[in-house]
């Protein structure tokens, strides 16, 4: 060592470290975190330090195998895989599958991740929207149960079917919290991942001692004037997640376009609905259920829920809501009006 | 100088010098000063952060406009504060959401636009509101 000149070793160091830096760097940016970014865990007991580490982790290493983004995630090998092909996954990616055929089932295909293979094809940058010819070309490739699921292996019947677990990932990774949260003896906190939400039982208290705080919620109002709230509720050990059509959209010769499509045709669902919110201790079927309520429309989505038992609140295009029987919703802007059924 | 007369030198000197006396002072008054002039109770107020840098804050209650430059200059984000609420009325992201999520006054409601990684925050605002859907 001591034969080398110090100042060839300077150089060598610095070139390594400016090496080490560029890598760093360049790694750091190669991957979205999207979930982490608009991710709020705020735990009030229990183990909670190592309990939110946890949660962090996990979704970390969830975002890596659900996001349509990265090119090695499950999801997009599944999408880049040919027919016939047997694509190993993750057991979270099958259980997501798994949950998404039977609520595919249960909603008349309303809701269907293998719609990705058409709506991929909506650029709310450019505001382009897929021909009808276009999408009836495509629509026979996604049925979402034409995908062979078993074991931990996903084999496509076309190679056309894409897949996006975006409308159940999020109240998946909230269960998942959930249970890690539970797992850590904490029973009062917030889980928020992107507005799809978890409260874990109340704010101050014990809710089985009747002497407690409960979280208050505020519903976004889906067509706001000087205010934020359509209403607020207050909840405890309970989540709550809301699809609406005021976020994602574009308007294109005066009909909005919002992220959620029928499952079943393809197109923008011929639905009055601009929010829907679920309240109910699965997240990932309220998260499921929200879109599929707000593409099958007012008056079969209360059918549906009365059917289900699921609690929830539906607003219209005409200012009417629905609030199902047990939600206390107050401080509801005058603007809305109850629905009539 | 060698270790023994440093020594000394130090020993017969005075503990304190008029320097000092002048330096302790000087800092006292600055932060006796400090603590006067910097309002304890700020109100309400936005904090700008762009790729997790804070790049502005600005009081609620006094409107205002300004451009954010982010993505090195070459994106931007418009912000206003007008009546105790801030939005973002204009950006050149490919998504928009930024600015349909509309006005807001709370911590529970940031508003993100994620393609240029900016992000406002309200602090310091009392709501009996835990979190929003």
């Amino acid at each position: 060592m001591s034969y080398l000149p110090e100042k060839i070793l300077k150089k060598v160091i610095s070139i390594l470290t400016l090496f080490c830096l560029l890598i760093f760097f360049a790694g750091c940016n190669a991957e979205s975190n999207f979930l982490l970014d608009v991710t709020e865990i705020v735990l009030y007991n229990g183990d909670k330090d190592a309990a939110k580490k946890e949660m962090l982790d996990f979704l970390y290493e969830f975002e890596k195998n659900v996001s349509t983004n990265i090119k090695s995630s499950d999801v997009s090998r599944i999408n880049d895989s040919k027919a016939g092909i047997a694509v190993e996954v993750s057991a979270y990616i099958i259980e997501m599958l798994n949950i998404s055929v039977d609520v595919y089932n249960r909603t008349g295909g309303a809701f269907n991740p293998c719609i990705y293979t058409i709506s991929k094809l909506y650029n709310f940058s450019k505001k382009t929207i897929p021909s009808d010819s276009t999408i009836d070309k495509l629509l026979p490739f996604t049925n979402i149960n034409d995908l062979i699921i078993k074991d931990n292996t996903v084999t496509k019947k076309y190679d056309d079917t894409l897949i996006d677990l975006g409308g159940i990932a999020k109240g998946y990774a909230t269960d998942k919290c959930y249970e890690i949260a539970k797992k850590h003896n904490v029973t009062s906190g917030i889980i928020d991942i992107g507005r799809n939400i978890y409260l874990i039982g109340a704010k101050s208290g014990n809710v089985a001692d009747e002497n407690f705080t409960p979280f208050v919620v505020g519903i976004t109002d889906p067509r706001p004037k000087n205010n934020l709230y359509f209403g607020k509720i207050n909840l405890t050990e309970i989540s709550a997640v809301t699809s609406g059509d005021y976020e994602r959209y574009f308007i294109k010769d005066n009909i909005r376009y919002c992220h959620i499509l029928d499952g079943k045709t393809g197109k923008r669902p011929e639905s009055n609905l601009i929010s829907v919110s679920i309240f109910g201790g699965n997240s990932t079927l309220c998260d499921a259920y929200s879109t599929a309520l707000f593409i099958i429309g007012m008056e079969n989505a209360v059918r549906f829920a009365e059917l289900n038992s699921l609690k929830v609140l539906l607003i219209n295009d005409k200012m009417e809501y629905y609030v199902s029987e047990g939600l206390d919703i107050y401080n509801i802007r005058s603007s809305y009006k109850p629905y009539q059924i | 100088m060698n270790k023994l007369e440093k020594i000394n030198r130090i020993k017969t000197k005075k503990p304190f010098r008029l320097a000092d006396l002048i330096i302790v002072a000087a800092l006292l008054i600055l932060s006796v000063s400090l603590l006067i002039f910097i309002p304890k109770n700020k109100g309400a107020y936005i904090e700008v952060y762009v790729d997790n840098k804070l790049v502005l804050t600005h009081p609620l209650n006094s409107d205002m406009e300004t451009k954010i430059y982010t993505g090195n200059g070459e994106h931007y984000n418009k912000i206003k504060i007008e009546n105790g609420y801030v939005c973002i009325t204009d950006a050149d992201c490919s998504d928009k959401i930024c600015i349909h999520t509309g006005k807001t006054n709370t911590k529970n409601k940031p508003i993100i636009c994620l393609p240029h990684n900016l992000k406002i925050v309200i602090n310091g605002a009392d709501d009996d509101v835990d979190k929003v859907i």
